[in-house]
């Protein structure tokens, strides 16, 4: 992992033609330490990175919200077709993304979505992610009931149960499922690129490929993306760092499981 | 825990205001009667800054130019999801199998009566080949062609020099191809000759024209409207003479990484290369290190060469096909003049603009890569590149699957025809 970070900061360090230098040096005759600026002129990096950040907020909020509280359903409640549910949200992950991506277009074009960030928000709202409803209700599953039933008996209905009871004991899960959403929305570049039209709604997934080309005769300014592309990987790197603890005891966690 | 959701709450509405913000982008015409053109490239950040400003040249008080971004990555999955939503920009930059595509679908313009006639702007007007290949089988145009790709050999002067081989010239032969490849192997290079177009799936096209120099059948009658795939006498003979070059070493094997190809070049590391004449453009920027120079394809008897042309198509909704046609014109007759002699990327399709192309190419001392570039277009027996078909993929499927095999040797040289009665197959559910 740390010699490709490695290779990517010297590229970023160097100047346009030293990146084609054949053998290729580590390190650069000179430091081109303007490429952290340049980069980011290219693509409107602050605007770009205002739009990741509002998509990817909400995104994890919704998908971790939902998740949690669906998962809470299926582990702790007793309702008729309990299983039937868990099946078809376990089922559902085995369906690659790829073939809803038609369908959903269609969906949102018709409802008026296209070209707005609702396409990539809402569906996190609407239990968009079937792996985090799996995990929260593993999770929930390896919590003892007699913790709800103490709260019960205080008098605790199951909205209260769970934010005052379950969140804060499942921090670690919940933590792992940001994470995790953090970053599948933050690295998301098909979506906003078939759903967006207007360059100033793109996220930076889309906004970096603007430096990259598949057509003749144009050679990428590899030092400019590589520079851009160090401060687009920053802010997931510090969401992990951060919360990296619990990210080990959520994942931990969840081989210890005391099925009920 | 209150505050936590409070603060949630306030993030959920701010992003939800910010998420429906309703979109701009379409264009069409304003109360005022006047008309915006939108126009979408796949070009670089650097290259469409030039088209920018090359635009503030258009000068019509009733149209406004608005040229509507892109990612230069997946440009077809952007077009793709587009077009579904009906939102194609009024210009926007395409490929000869999406402009012969998407006007079968009925999807776009048809330029064909404007084009008619022999006028500034006529058909008569462009390279020739690129109108009878922008043309549909029932006689419609839904884009004009603007830039052309000519193919040839890029070689390392020096390195000819020190295998003691004579560089290529406009006439040299495939075996004198095929000869060098081999003295320059064994004067120390890996591979004497990267040809990436022989080796990958394009290469029963790129193969086609030593067949049609040696008098033979192509691989396909058509690349747009195919009716059967034909391996002859001459053809195998060629496949058969790259097998040989691949065993001995001379040539690089389907399956060469060719993604640095360009520097790898540059730096002396390939003295031959079949490519494309846009990398012209990059070594004015990047300076190889090596002395080179860019000679026409090989031939048996008679030149052959690939057709290979870009161009400019118009959505079948555009809302002001006389406007966005004048700024059209505009962009293939006078925009390339502005941008071309700072990249000299590919020469325009459009006759009159071709100047600014060679002129560049001379001033930057190209004259080998302008000479080439010329006899390319000069050339009179053509093969498109690749299927511009709908089904296409079907036939890269079956080309996957034996051609790379054939070349290794790992499959004898007569399943050539078991893949083009197969690819006939393809051809004829699909008619």
């Amino acid at each position: 992992m740390i010699l490709p970070i490695l290779w990517m900061l010297t590229v970023a360090l160097k100047g346009p033609s030293a990146v084609f230098e054949v053998p290729p040096k580590l390190l650069p005759h000179e430091f081109h330490f303007k490429n952290f600026i340049d980069g980011p002129k290219v693509i409107h990096f602050p605007r770009l990175l205002l739009n990741s950040l509002v998509i990817t907020g909400l995104s994890v909020i919704g998908g971790v919200m939902t998740s949690m509280m669906a998962g809470y359903a299926l582990a702790r409640l007793r309702f008729p077709g309990r299983k039937v549910w868990f099946y078809v949200f376990v089922g559902s992950m085995l369906l690659p993304p790829v073939v809803g991506i038609i369908p959903l277009f269609q969906l949102f074009k018709d409802i008026g979505w296209y070209d707005t960030w609702l396409p990539l928000i809402v569906p996190a709202f609407l239990g968009g992610n079937p792996l985090f409803i799996f995990l929260a209700r593993q999770y929930f599953l390896s919590i003892p009931h007699s913790i709800d039933e103490a709260a019960k008996v205080d008098g605790a209905g199951h909205a209260r149960i769970f934010f005052s009871v379950m969140l804060p004991i499942t921090k670690p899960a919940w933590i792992t499922m940001s994470i995790l959403a953090f970053q599948m929305s933050w690295n998301d570049y098909l979506n906003p690129l078939i759903y967006l039209y207007s360059s100033q709604k793109w996220p930076l997934s889309v906004g970096m490929a603007s430096f990259v080309t598949q057509f003749a005769g144009q050679t990428p300014d590899w030092n400019l993306y590589m520079a851009t592309n160090l401060l687009y990987m920053l802010p997931p790197l510090i969401v992990f760092f951060v919360a990296q603890r619990y990210f080990i005891q959520g994942l931990s966690a969840l081989g210890t499981v005391n099925q009920r | 825990m209150k505050r936590w959701i409070r603060c949630a709450g306030v993030l959920l509405s701010a992003g939800g205001l910010l998420a429906t913000a309703a979109c701009g982008g379409s264009s069409g015409k304003q109360s005022d009667g006047k008309v915006t053109v939108t126009l979408m490239t796949w070009e670089s950040a650097a290259t469409n800054k030039a088209i920018d400003q090359a635009l503030t040249g258009f000068h019509d008080p009733n149209i406004t130019v608005k040229r509507v971004d892109t990612p230069n990555g997946n440009y077809s999955d952007k077009l793709a999801a587009l077009t579904q939503a009906k939102k194609l920009p009024d210009l926007f930059w395409c490929g000869n199998d999406t402009e012969q595509q998407y006007t079968s679908q009925g999807l776009l313009t048809d330029w064909a009566s404007r084009l008619s006639g022999s006028g500034d702007f006529g058909a008569s007007s462009f390279v020739s080949s690129t109108m009878k290949n922008w043309k549909t089988a029932d006689g419609k145009i839904g884009g004009v062609p603007s830039l052309l790709n000519t193919y040839g050999i890029w070689y390392d002067i020096d390195a000819f020099k020190a295998a003691g081989i004579t560089v290529p010239a406009a006439g040299w032969t495939w075996d004198q191809m095929f000869d060098a490849a081999a003295k320059l192997h064994a004067k120390g290079a890996k591979y004497g000759l990267v040809a990436d177009a022989l080796a990958s799936t394009d290469g029963p096209f790129s193969l086609s024209t030593y067949a049609l120099s040696a008098g033979g059948k192509p691989f396909a009658d058509n690349v747009h409207q195919p009716t059967r795939t034909t391996i002859d006498a001459t053809y195998t003979e060629g496949v058969s003479k790259v097998v040989a070059g691949i065993k001995s070493g001379a040539i690089a094997p389907p399956g060469y990484d060719i993604s640095n190809q360009q520097g790898l070049f540059a730096a002396g590391q390939i003295p031959m290369l079949w490519s494309g004449q846009w990398f012209a453009a990059g070594f004015l920027t990047d300076k190889p290190k090596i002395k080179y120079g860019f000679a026409p394809l090989p031939q048996v008897t008679k030149p052959a060469t690939l057709y290979d042309a870009v161009g400019i198509c118009t959505p079948s909704y555009t809302q002001n096909a006389d406007a966005t046609f004048k700024v059209l014109k505009y962009l293939d007759s006078t925009v390339w003049t502005k941008v071309l002699p700072d990249s000299p990327v590919a020469a325009p399709a459009y006759l009159s603009a071709q100047n600014a192309y060679f002129g560049a190419l001379d001033k930057a001392g190209q004259t080998s890569v302008a000479a080439t570039v010329k006899a390319g277009l000069n050339t009179p027996t053509t093969i498109g590149v690749r299927f511009t078909t709908q089904w296409a993929s079907q036939s890269n499927d079956l080309i996957t699957a034996y051609w790379p095999d054939i070349l290794n040797g790992k499959k004898p040289l007569s399943d050539l025809q078991t893949m083009t009665d197969k690819i006939n197959d393809v051809i004829k559910n699909n008619s």
